[in-house]
């Protein structure tokens, strides 16, 4: 029997995502991808390989979430382009309904989503600043000549981590090179760069906000066993990191896709497997007409030019939609 | 003889008026543009580290604004009311504006600087605040006439600010063309900050006319949608009076906004700004206090859109499944 399906695709910094789900909502497949600077690449290898599921189904929706949603979401045909932040908490609430914190730690973001009676009632994001997120971790652990899917389970055997400045990657640095001249072990480095990451998200994203039970840890980062174990040292309680940690994102944006599709029965705008051989080109320029400018991106599938943005007066994406008819 | 006059920080308060003085005293006003990627650039090179960003962008008007006007006209604005005052940068701006055209067009340049001193007694009847400078040039009998026109529209201008016209089409309208009314959506959103952070569209990437946008479709109130009275009686409460007039028009808007029941309050707020963190932290404790969605941003040079959009987008679906459930249609 063919069954009636949901994508969910998360385009993130680091990695890029994909979820199938079905009607009731549950996972069918998931792919967790390297971006590698090059999400359409990802986007296109992630489709061939769900291509069969694909094909032999009925897809219905497709969901776009992540900082590459638009660029992608446009790509695909999305039905739904949502921000991370719904997303995640979406899925969030979706795994345990019982949630009132989700802490959600990716590449280049970090993000905070309180949820009270079901519903998201704030949230916080890292601003410019990396140190609280999976780079921050990707870096040192390279310092330290580690790998980073060591790195959780050198962090547990810890018995007395090392107080480390965790405020900014570079002092982190110094501080981390001190410790080990001075002689301390190996995994008191490792745990308190772990402890050092969750100082710096409590204090940064967390600040001023009411962190209580049950806490979902998602994103790569919760993948991390010594980044869970000092956010439940620091915080006093015990932190759930759900089955599908790693593509909350995703998840929220098909579970998202597949309501609205729902509420609304339309045919999905989605423009096909053959997005995964076809040539897609960019073409990004500044535009000089006035003195704004505006860096302005246009996509190209094969021959055909589908959109432009970028322009803060609108006149690119207005001709891409000229072009396109 | 070309005035300039920088479109950046009280601009956004006094412009219109500052711009029918000279006309009156027969002066060319020169406004310079909306804020451009170049002009931020240009006040982020020259400005000191310390200086917040706003000011930085009012530098960067200066030096834009220096090849097509003959002196500049820059304001040191004390206090904008009776025992209140604003950030004392604003004391100091003549100084920094000096520094900024020396560094960039040798000793003549602070030469074409025009200090203009104001407080709150003197802004429209007291002539020992203009240069003399001025005065001269606009000959005996004319400065106390063209202060009386200039008292005039700033009574025009922040009147139809009042009635909910954005700063730029307000000067539209008193320049005689004709403004139509934006459509304004069903649920009110509050967009508060300090009126350069709200009113410049290149700073704030046009927030306010992106929630106005269909797929939006908000009613946005700012600050200068209420008066100088509403604003001041809705904080006499306090058991200490703020005495950042600008900070304390956004407290006010506060609770002049719960009134009105807009679905969220957006605060905007410069990175770098000193009264705006410690308003901010009265604002945010204000609505935790009445459960009113509130979304803090800080505007800074590094601003990426990608960062903004997903705050917004956020806070948007977060205020969006509050009203739902007001309305007991039920979500998520």
């Amino acid at each position: 029997m063919k069954k009636r399906l949901y994508l969910g695709v998360d385009v993130g910094s680091v990695s890029t995502n994909l979820v199938v789900i079905n009607e009731q909502g549950d996972v069918l497949e998931k792919l967790y991808l390297r971006s590698e600077g090059n999400p359409i690449k990802s986007v296109q290898k992630g489709l061939a390989h769900l291509g069969e599921t694909i094909a032999k189904h009925t897809l219905l929706g497709v969901g776009v979430t992540g900082s590459g949603r638009q660029l992608i979401g446009r790509i695909l045909g999305a039905d739904l382009v949502k921000n991370e932040i719904t997303a995640h908490g979406m899925a969030g609430l979706f795994t345990d309904p019982t949630v009132k914190t989700i802490i959600e730690i990716g590449g280049q973001d970090s993000k905070l989503i309180l949820v009270r009676q079901g519903t998201v009632v704030d949230f916080a994001m890292n601003t410019v600043c990396a140190a609280g997120t999976g780079s921050f971790l990707d870096q040192q652990a390279g310092r330290l000549n580690i790998s980073i899917g060591d790195f959780g389970a050198i962090a547990l055997r810890s018995k007395y981590p090392v107080r480390i400045a965790g405020r900014c990657s570079v002092f982190a640095e110094s501080d981390m090179i001190h410790k080990q001249q001075m002689g301390y072990p190996l995994e008191d480095i490792v745990a308190g760069l772990c402890e050092a990451l969750v100082r710096n998200y409590l204090n940064n994203v967390g600040k001023g906000k009411e962190i209580l039970p049950t806490a979902l840890f998602q994103g790569g980062v919760a993948a991390n066993a010594g980044i869970k174990a000092a956010f439940e040292k620091e915080l006093g309680f015990a932190v759930k990191v759900p089955e599908h940690f790693e593509v909350m994102g995703a998840l929220g944006a098909a579970l998202l896709v597949r309501e609205s599709k729902m509420e609304n029965g339309e045919e999905t705008s989605f423009r096909g497997l053959r997005l995964c051989e076809a040539e897609i080109a960019i073409d990004s320029f500044t535009c000089s007409d006035c003195p704004n400018h505006c860096e302005v991106v246009t996509v190209l599938i094969g021959q055909e030019r589908i959109s432009g943005w970028g322009d803060r007066c609108g006149k690119w994406q207005h001709l891409a939609k000229e072009a396109t008819g | 003889m070309r005035i300039g006059l920088p479109r950046a920080l009280l601009y956004y308060w006094f412009g219109p008026a500052w711009k029918a003085f000279l006309q009156e005293i027969r002066l060319m006003p020169v406004v310079s543009r909306m804020t451009t990627k170049e002009i931020l650039k240009q006040g982020v090179r020259v400005g000191v580290d310390e200086a917040c960003l706003p000011v930085k962008v009012y530098l960067g008007h200066c030096l834009n604004l220096m090849s097509e006007c003959d002196l500049l006209l820059v304001p040191r604005i004390v206090n904008l009311r009776k025992k209140e005052f604003i950030c004392p940068k604003f004391m100091g701006l003549p100084e920094m504006v000096k520094a900024a055209v020396t560094n960039e067009y040798g000793p003549e340049g602070k030469e074409r600087v025009l200090v203009w001193k104001s407080e709150h007694r003197s802004f429209w009847d007291a002539p020992p605040a203009l240069p003399d400078y001025l005065r001269k040039l606009a000959g005996p009998g004319k400065i106390k006439t063209g202060l009386h026109r200039a008292k005039q529209v700033f009574r025009e201008y922040r009147a139809l600010l009042h009635q909910g016209y954005l700063p730029d089409e307000a000067e539209e309208i008193l320049a005689g063309k004709n403004v139509h009314r934006r459509e304004q959506g069903a649920a009110g959103l509050g967009v508060i900050g300090h009126p350069y952070c709200l009113y410049d569209h290149f700073l704030n990437m046009s927030l306010l006319t992106l929630l106005q946008r269909r797929e939006y479709n908000y009613a946005v109130f700012t600050p200068e949608l209420f008066s100088e009275e509403e604003l001041s009686a809705e904080v006499a409460d306090l058991a200490k009076p703020i005495f950042w007039t600008l900070g304390r028009r956004m407290l006010g808007a506060v609770r002049a906004l719960r009134k009105k029941h807009v679905a969220g309050i957006i605060h905007l707020a410069a990175f770098a700004c000193g009264p705006e963190a410690l308003i901010g932290e009265l604002i945010r404790r204000e609505c935790q206090s009445y459960g009113l969605p509130l979304l803090q941003i800080n505007l800074d040079e590094h601003s990426g859109e990608a960062g903004l959009l997903t705050r917004i987008e956020a806070f948007l679906d977060l205020i969006n499944t509050h009203a739902h459930r007001r309305e007991g249609i039920g979500c998520g």
